[in-house]
């Protein structure tokens, strides 16, 4: 129900929101209330074609994944599908392919090795590792759980809790 | 102050240890009262109203059988606990027991009356939760409960194969 109050408060604090985080245009509550609201159509920014998620898209190669595995570099194999890996991409398909890449690296690097693994990813990476581990826990099938909590646990103690809360916050998921 | 919940040293360690920490990071919730109905507040996690409201929703699993899924969202948080069932007996008694917890979920308060499906159990903790309780403690009972499970059903069980031994040897002393 739309309240004259409710209309005061959403043109004040939402007016300014609709322009920026195009998000807000898909809530109910502020569709039902748009024509009731004093913003004026020209105010709401058409989406900017660089905002367009589906053309920043990037991929891991895999064939260049596969030289580096092959030279049993995977610490740098792990690196260069995080660095490449398909967060705003929309297909299902390409974040199955860039997963499974990651987490066979991540399953082939030894438990003992682990922590130096983390270390020397660099800190803006270590958030997609950490959303790597999560998407690897729902398939304990393929993937061995012990190995990803072992995982879980050392990017943790590099990260702390932050990278937690921005796996569940990330609108970019892996 | 309140009894502290005896701390243990398990084999799944690492599995409580990550346990912990998620959900350390997803109690982050506070009052939010519903965009779409005046007068009231709803978890949003189960009414879903908007998705800006939640969060990603995350698993953790020991493996094939026991896992734990985590949904948050601004003022509550869904936890769905997958118990291990080895055996049929196991799947029985997990099933009766999960049932008497949930049948007095009023009592309980954090508990949902029905699993989500796929899961055994499943509790409901919302901000007015957090507010009466300690969020630390929270998490604290359900590492405790998570633990405590597990070591009741296999209790059960032997109780149920020695019950079953006695019966059938006071019913067959009458055949010697």
């Amino acid at each position: 129900m739309i309240t004259q109050k409710f209309v005061n408060k959403v043109t004040l604090e939402f007016g300014r929101l609709i322009e920026y985080d195009h998000l807000w245009e898909d809530n109910p509550a502020i569709k039902e209330a748009m024509p009731h609201l004093r913003i004026s159509k020209p105010e709401i920014k058409k989406k900017k074609k660089d905002d367009d998620l589906s053309t920043n898209v990037v991929e891991p190669d895999e064939n260049e994944w596969k030289r580096l595995i092959d030279d049993m570099k995977y610490v740098r194999a792990l690196e260069y599908v995080l660095q490449n890996a398909p967060v705003r991409a929309k297909d299902p398909d390409k974040k199955k392919k860039a997963a499974s890449m990651a987490l066979s690296t991540m399953m082939k690097i030894k438990t003992s090795e682990i922590s130096d693994a983390v270390n020397s990813i660099p800190v803006p990476l270590r958030d997609t590792l950490m959303k790597y581990v999560y998407k690897g826990f729902e398939n304990p099938k393929d993937y061995s759980s012990s190995a990803l909590l072992t995982w879980h646990e050392k990017v943790l103690a590099a990260t702390g809790l932050g990278s937690i809360v921005r796996v569940l916050t990330d609108r970019r998921t892996v | 102050m309140t009894q502290p919940v005896p701390p243990r040293t398990s084999a799944h360690k690492p599995y409580l240890d990550a346990i912990r920490a998620t959900l350390q990071a997803a109690f982050c919730i506070e009052n939010f009262e519903s965009q779409v109905v005046e007068r009231h507040n709803k978890p949003e996690v189960e009414v879903k109203s908007s998705k800006q409201l939640l969060l990603n929703p995350v698993v953790i699993s020991r493996n094939q059988n026991e896992r734990i899924l985590i949904e948050g969202s601004i003022n509550s948080v869904r936890i769905s606990i997958g118990v291990k069932q080895a055996d049929d007996l196991e799947k029985i008694l997990c099933k009766r027991l999960m049932r008497f917890m949930m049948q007095r979920a009023d009592d309980f308060h954090i508990l949902r009356r029905k699993p989500i499906p796929e899961y055994d159990i499943s509790f409901l903790i919302t901000n007015f939760h957090a507010e009466t309780m300690y969020k630390h403690r929270l998490v604290d009972f359900i590492i405790y409960f998570l633990e405590e499970i597990d070591k009741e059903i296999s209790e059960m069980k032997l109780a149920v194969s020695s019950r079953a031994r006695m019966c059938a040897e006071e019913f067959l002393k009458k055949f010697n």
